[in-house]
């Protein structure tokens, strides 16, 4: 038992430690990191801008919706996010490190290979997103200190769930092969969709995805409820599903790694 | 008595491939054999060349000793590790350069990457400053220290690399083209140095290279695949002395001379002669004919102007066992 | 003329090649009609906003959608050009740099095309056919065509940026790409008048909004006094635009020798 906590430990110091070199690393361009801070900031803030609109033209409720739960929706899983891709950002080109064979890099290092590929990069721009999650958070939780410091590790749990799935959808690639643009497509395209917008408006087949293909509800609405309510029993849930994802992605690319491993054709150079 | 710190047994790795067959409809499936039962051992403190032509099966053998490929069937041991089995013990032991794959970070100053292999490797920080100093004092890169790896040159680059692969003592490196795409001056700063770091440190050094003049200068012993099989595993010196004993001489005759008077006086088979009109080499095994013998022969037939002698470089023998003229011992 | 027709025909063919390529694009599409569908149905509830019902919002956002994702990423294929010097090589040779890269742009149609045939499904599947006349055809297609040009020329502006910008090329398209989604969203006509007004002299509204709006409400007044000479002004604006970055562009290259 003592041997596993030193080694969660140890992995977490070298989490640190290489998200303190990719910071240093992104910081040698210094504008370029401003800007694209600033970017994704402005880029969250077109959507608060369209619910501004559309609040404003019916009286700040929208079918039961009102702005906090914009507040919401544009704190906590865009935090999530954020931290995701700003800790791991690595897990972006998961697909091309495995492809391209360049996983034999961290293969040999005396560290976990997945943590080391996921740990390579930093996406700068999620930078922006945490800062914007953060401050949105404030206004959220109307400036409630307990609410806010519960919303954020809330959101920190909602990253691993998020990460896990991204990342389980990237190390499909061991079997099928180069699936980075599809991957890409479902990350950032029909994940993101699914979060971004009240659970409210999506029907049955909407709810229907959202519960299995592509769990939006796990990492976005239930964290949203749970700070929210201080529903412990979705807390739990929460937990649980996101206990299962984590075992699942190590599975996963053990599992793969044997094909990698075998010198799979189609992976292996 | 020096140990064996690499031992391989009986190595075999195949890969599932297919291939479509004109008229077939389907694709065949068939075993390709990359590693085909190979065997040898290293002992501690060796310098190896590991050669082949594109497509023998080196990289596959050095992945599956640096453990990121399980082999098909056969035995490995490195560092006392079995490598695809304890791959994360093991990785303490050994260090790598795979080609042109860096792992310094180009965004990074160096000492800041070195900083980052520190960690990787769990090495204390005031072991680690000792051990920053100890190797920036020996390979002379103190200067390059505060710049960021993507401002270096290619050889700036290619002696930090090598500095930082021995960060955590390792006892064994795999270097793969050290030196490729270096000037003539780097490269023996860079063969320099390797040679150095084997003397001070005792680490055994399994090069692979399709420059064999950085083979001839570093490794005292080679091992030469091809199809997947061990075709040459000697020293040096051996190689040395039971393939480059042919010797060519050159020479400028005269003009009136006739290549049937040559072919005359050099017609047996330990002789290989090409003839130009005014011009003559004669290659010949030094075991069946001396120099002096050749050249007296030569001029007993024709005036000799210029003369020059030369001997069959390893590359070409290199060459000849690739290309199945050789076969090894 | 014949050598820019020539880059436009392989480049046409390149794409109709690689189109499966894009299936990640036109996935992507339908999501976002499924979800702004679903969304729209939401806050409506059988209602107007703006004058706009939710058949006309989906036609819009139908619209709105192919436009954005024409000429998709068209700007990293010249930032690559840049980055890789190419673009060096290319001013050597006998053309004129900037109309091949147009005429390159126009041989991406491909992507538009299929995405249009998607969109046109998904609309008569969620909310019904739209009427138009010949002529109203006529003027819509006018609209989109002016539309694509400008958009052709933000994407070359942005990608020859590549020489100032490098890698940040991918931060000053996602700041223009937010102006054009945030018109796919939301219709002009939400926005407060004052807003409209300075709004209508943006570049990406006229990409986004002008032809769209024309096509859910049509009228010959507002093509002929309002859409029309906005999108002139923007295709003028944004081709002299090209014209400047391009020879400071030029300058940049030979100072530097990329």
């Amino acid at each position: 038992m003592r041997t596993e906590f030193r080694k969660i430990i140890s992995y977490a110091k070298y989490i640190g430690i290489c998200l303190k070199y990719n910071i240093k690393s992104s910081f040698s361009n210094k504008k370029s990191f401003i800007i694209q801070t600033l970017t994704m900031f402005l880029n969250n803030f077109m959507f608060i801008l369209f619910w501004m609109i559309l609040f404003k033209q019916n009286n700040g409720n929208i079918n039961g919706v009102n702005m906090n739960d914009i507040l919401y929706l544009w704190s906590l899983p865009v935090i999530s996010f954020g931290i995701a891709l700003f800790l791991f950002g690595g897990v972006e080109s998961l697909v091309y490190t495995i492809i391209n064979g360049d996983l034999d890099l961290y293969l040999t290092l005396p560290k976990h290979s997945l943590i080391s590929a996921l740990t390579s990069h930093s996406r700068l721009s999620a930078m922006g997103d945490i800062i914007f999650g953060l401050l949105l958070g404030v206004f959220a939780v109307n400036f409630n200190i307990f609410q806010y410091i519960f919303l954020i590790i809330i959101a920190i749990i909602a990253g691993i769930t998020t990460l896990c799935i991204f990342c389980i959808v990237r190390l499909l690639c061991f079997w099928l092969g180069d699936i980075s643009k599809v991957s890409d497509t479902y990350s950032l395209s029909l994940f993101l969709t699914f979060t971004i917008y009240p659970e409210s408006i999506f029907g049955g087949f909407g709810k229907f995805l959202m519960y299995t293909i592509v769990p939006a509800i796990y990492t976005t609405h239930f964290p949203i409820r749970i700070v929210k309510f201080l529903d412990i029993k979705l807390l739990a849930i929460v937990l649980f599903i996101t206990l299962i994802l984590l075992v699942f992605t190590f599975c996963l690319y053990n599992k793969g790694l044997k094909r990698y491993e075998s010198g799979s054709s189609n992976i292996a150079r | 008595m020096k140990k064996n710190i690499i031992e391989v047994e009986k190595l075999k790795k195949t890969f599932e491939t297919s291939i479509k067959k004109k008229g077939e409809f389907r694709k065949t499936k068939f075993d390709f054999v990359a590693v085909d039962n190979i065997s040898f051992s290293i002992t501690e403190g060796e310098i190896i060349g590991f050669i082949g032509p594109n497509g023998a099966g080196k990289s596959t053998t050095i992945k599956i000793l640096t453990g990121i490929l399980h082999p098909t069937s056969g035995k490995a041991s490195v560092a006392s590790y079995t490598p695809w089995k304890n791959r994360i013990e093991m990785s303490y032991k050994i260090a790598t350069m795979f080609g042109q794959k860096s792992s310094l970070l180009p965004h990074l100053k160096v000492m800041d990457s070195y900083y980052l292999l520190g960690a990787i490797y769990d090495i204390k920080k005031d072991v680690l400053e000792e051990r920053i100093n100890e190797i920036t004092e020996f390979f002379d890169i103190k200067h390059l220290m505060s710049k960021r790896s993507r401002e270096l040159s290619l050889g700036q680059r290619m002696i930090c690399e090598i500095a930082s692969a021995v960060l955590h003592r390792p006892d064994i490196i795999f270097l793969d083209e050290p030196t490729i795409g270096l000037d003539i001056v780097v490269k023996k700063k860079v063969r320099d140095l390797i040679f150095m770091l084997n003397k001070k440190y005792n680490t055994t050094i399994f090069i692979t290279s399709h420059d064999i003049s950085d083979i001839e200068e570093l490794c005292s012993r080679i091992i030469l695949i091809n199809h997947g099989k061990i075709m040459i595993d000697e020293k040096m010196s051996e190689i040395k002395e039971h393939y480059l004993t042919r010797k060519v001489v050159s020479a400028y005759i005269s003009k009136e001379a006739s290549e049937d008077a040559i072919l005359g006086v050099f017609q047996d088979k330990f002789f290989n002669v090409s003839f130009e009109k005014g011009f003559v080499e004669i290659e010949f095994d030094t075991s069946t004919k001396k120099v002096h013998e050749v050249i007296h022969m030569l001029s007993t037939i024709t005036e000799i102007y210029d003369l020059r002698v030369g001997g069959t470089s390893l590359e070409n023998v290199i060459y000849d066992v690739y290309t199945n003229k050789k076969e090894g011992l | 003329m014949k050598k820019y027709l020539t880059f436009a025909k392989y480049s046409f063919l390149e794409h109709l090649h690689n189109l499966n390529d894009n299936i990640g694009i036109f996935i992507s599409f339908v999501i976002h009609l499924f979800v702004f569908n679903s969304l729209w149905s939401f806050v409506l509830q059988g209602k107007d906003i703006a004058g706009f019902t939710k058949e006309n919002l989906m036609w819009y956002i139908i619209l709105g959608e192919i436009l954005t994702y024409s000429f998709h990423h068209y700007y990293k294929t010249i930032s690559a050009k840049v980055k890789n010097s190419d673009i060096a090589y290319d001013k050597s040779k006998p053309y004129n740099f900037m109309l091949r890269l147009i005429f390159e742009g126009v041989g991406t149609f491909p992507k538009t095309v299929v995405l249009t045939i998607i969109g046109v499904v998904f609309g008569i599947i969620t909310v019904g056919t739209i009427s138009i006349g010949f002529l109203q055809f006529v003027c819509i297609f006018i609209s989109l065509v002016i539309a694509l040009l400008i958009l052709l020329t933000i994407n070359i502006v942005v990608g020859l940026s590549g020489i100032w910008l490098g890698d940040d090329v991918s931060s000053l398209w996602l700041i223009v790409s937010k102006f054009m989604l945030v018109f796919v969203f939301t219709p002009l006509d939400l926005f407060p008048k004052i807003v409209q007004k300075i709004l209508m002299f943006f570049p990406t509204t006229q990409v986004i909004y002008s032809p769209s709006k024309l096509l859910v409400h049509f009228s010959y007044d507002l093509f002929f006094r309002t859409i029309l000479p906005y999108q002139i002004l923007a295709l003028t604006i944004m081709i002299v635009v090209c014209y400047f970055v391009n020879m400071k562009g030029v300058k940049k290259l030979n100072a530097y020798g990329i």
